[in-house]
């Protein structure tokens, strides 16, 4: 692989790692476990610039890492931020590929509001019980905020036009 | 950005924020019982846990450390009715519902413990 | 590249015990005393919740009045006016049993126990004991002693019996203490049946526990590095008429009616703050004043599912 290219993602995975473990601090409220995931703004950076292959590759580190670090590994809130993760991840790839109706914003929105379906469905067979299905429309709704936001930040990345400049000088 | 993928980008915030309001007030509306779980242990280990939402008017036979205790559900609560312990304090303790105190066998080393955020780290009295 | 990878592995993996978790490390539920004692350890190693386990087991055996056990425990001493050997720890606790009865537990007796069986027997049957044995008992107390010889031994005199319920297990919080303080741990929450608690600090930031009274819905106290003894009607009383009877006998009078429903005394010392949370269940409030005074402890008196009397 490109050496640069592998800096670059370097760069990224560390950066979603941090945040995610800067986020683990913020309480959870209502479910045990529960995250925002403002991680995905590296996430969709990585997808809209880098492309899938390397979005999944920063993800998969990025949950193990948290884990290990935060001492969580193999617990109900790694499993609950692996779905949240990939079930965010899959659709946002699909938004980004085919549905090309919305902006990065819409796309981030969409990807948070799978991100805690995922960390929903994976507390409800953990505890199981249908009831945590109650707290989905108030996290809902702290997730479409958290949405808009994270893809406001990774809009304003992208328009840098930092990652761009590297993939052209560095040809990857 | 141009204007067509922020009017699409409005029309889907837009939307699924009524829609996760309008369910939320549905829900605070309709409100359903907390779930409870109660647990029964003997010594360490969990031997069976009841749904008291779901399981009403059961009985059950747990084996103790010196004998059986029968334990029984009603009405989102769990008591001991029948145990062979002489001073049969646990069967005293009558019908729990809340996690609090649990109910506790000392003789046959069997505990009912309802799970359930409790608003202190311990309750004394 | 894979160095560097390998090396960032080994630099981060220390880091995962360094995570800060609500759930204790260690946790062991007991069945002594005639009740659960539950240990939470939020640091230390299986080991020390064995230590502890084990410390447990011993009180267990040697304050039993109830049946002989495998080493000379209070039911050997109850049969007998004869000097009697015992092991150190036993020979303590009845140490400081007849010391807090003495100075300021004034309502707790160690040798209350025949008087408490005879109410336990007739409460059981939903009666009152009758007058003329409830006098024999007390007199029985009055006239009886446990005399503390050297060398570990002990004679009982008269025909009242040692009951160490009301003490036991705050002397046995004591020696899991001392334990715990002699492998400087301090994150850990000891619940003896709830009546008898032994509060460490807990894994946060400032270390106080939230501690909630049964019944008093909205009361909470923080507390930590802390005995706190409770005693209460509400799970062996009973009622019988307009009137509530407990198993709290006062040894000088023979009744079973106490001035409040519950009591709950926050102390440093285990074993008194078990033996006042009995005997200020019989007390007035300036009694319990004068107590707070003069041993340094904070008191809640509760009656009628309301505070009566708060220190602080």
């Amino acid at each position: 692989m490109n050496t640069h290219k592998l800096a670059l993602m370097g760069v990224l995975t560390a950066s979603a790692i941090v945040i995610a473990i800067l986020e683990s601090f913020i309480p959870s409220i209502g479910i045990p476990g529960i995250k925002l995931g403002l991680a995905n703004i590296v996430i969709l950076i990585t997808l809209y610039e880098l492309g899938v292959m390397e979005a999944v590759f920063i993800n998969i580190v990025r949950v193990l890492i948290v884990a290990i670090v935060r001492g969580t590994l193999l617990s109900m809130g790694f499993f609950m931020s692996l779905a949240g993760a990939f079930l965010s991840l899959a659709i946002m790839i699909v938004f980004c590929l085919s549905i090309k109706k919305f902006s990065i914003i819409g796309v981030s929105v969409i990807g948070a509001i799978f991100h805690v379906v995922g960390q929903i469905l994976v507390a409800m067979i953990y505890l199981d019980s249908a009831y945590i299905l109650f707290y989905l429309p108030i996290i809902a709704i702290s997730a479409i905020i958290t949405g808009v936001l994270v893809g406001v930040v990774a809009r304003l990345v992208i328009r840098t036009g930092i990652i761009k400049k590297q993939r052209e000088k560095y040809n990857f | 950005m141009d204007k067509k993928t922020l009017r699409n980008d409005l029309i889907l915030i837009g939307s699924l924020l009524l829609a996760a309001i309008i369910a939320f007030i549905i829900i605070l509306v309709t409100r359903t019982k907390k779930n409870l779980v109660a647990t029964v242990r003997v010594q360490n280990q969990v031997v069976l846990t009841i749904d008291l939402n779901k399981e009403n008017d059961k009985h059950y036979y747990v084996d103790g450390t010196n004998g059986q205790v029968h334990i029984h559900v009603k009405d989102g609560a769990v008591a001991v009715i029948e145990s062979n312990c002489p001073h049969q304090d646990c069967v005293h303790m009558g019908y729990i519902k809340e996690s609090g105190r649990p109910i506790i066998c000392a003789y046959n080393s069997v505990s009912i413990t309802i799970e359930g955020s409790s608003s202190h780290d311990i309750e004394v009295g | 590249m894979k160095r560097l990878s390998l090396l960032t592995i080994f630099l981060i993996l220390p880091l995962a015990s360094c995570s800060k978790n609500e759930e204790p490390i260690f946790e062991k539920k007991v069945f002594c005393f005639d009740t659960m004692m539950e240990i939470k350890l939020y640091e230390g190693t299986e080991e020390d919740v064995n230590k502890i386990e084990e410390i447990f087991l011993r009180l267990d055996k040697l304050s039993d009045n109830y049946q002989a056990r495998d080493i000379t425990n209070v039911y050997t001493l109850n049969q007998t006016n004869n000097d009697v050997q015992v092991s150190s720890d036993l020979y303590d606790l009845l140490t400081v049993s007849y010391l807090a009865s003495n100075k300021d537990a004034k309502y707790f007796n160690p040798m209350c126990g025949s008087l408490s069986k005879l109410w336990k027997e007739s409460l059981k049957n939903q009666q009152i004991p009758a007058e003329s044995l409830i006098t024999e008992e007390v007199n029985k107390i009055k006239n009886s002693s446990i005399l503390l010889k050297n060398d570990n031994v002990i004679q009982r005199l008269g025909e009242a019996e040692i009951d160490l319920g009301a003490i036991a297990k705050g002397y046995a919080l004591d020696e899991v203490k001392k334990y715990l303080d002699s492998k400087n741990l301090n994150k850990y929450l000891i619940n003896g049946g709830y009546s008898s608690i032994l509060l460490g600090e807990k894994n946060s930031d400032d270390g106080y526990y939230s501690v909630g009274i049964k019944d008093l819905d909205n009361y909470s106290l923080n507390l930590k590095k802390c005995f706190v003894s409770t005693s209460g009607v509400s799970e062996q009383g009973v009622k019988i008429g307009e009137t509530t009877y407990s198993h709290i006998v006062n040894p000088y009078t023979g009744s079973a009616i106490n001035n409040f429903d519950a009591v709950v005394v926050i102390s440093d010392c285990g074993y008194l703050g078990d033996a006042l949370s009995t005997s200020l269940m019989m007390s007035s409030i300036d009694e319990i004043k004068q107590v707070e005074a003069s041993c340094g402890v904070k008191v809640i008196a509760i009656k009628d599912s309301a505070i009566v009397y708060k220190s602080e």
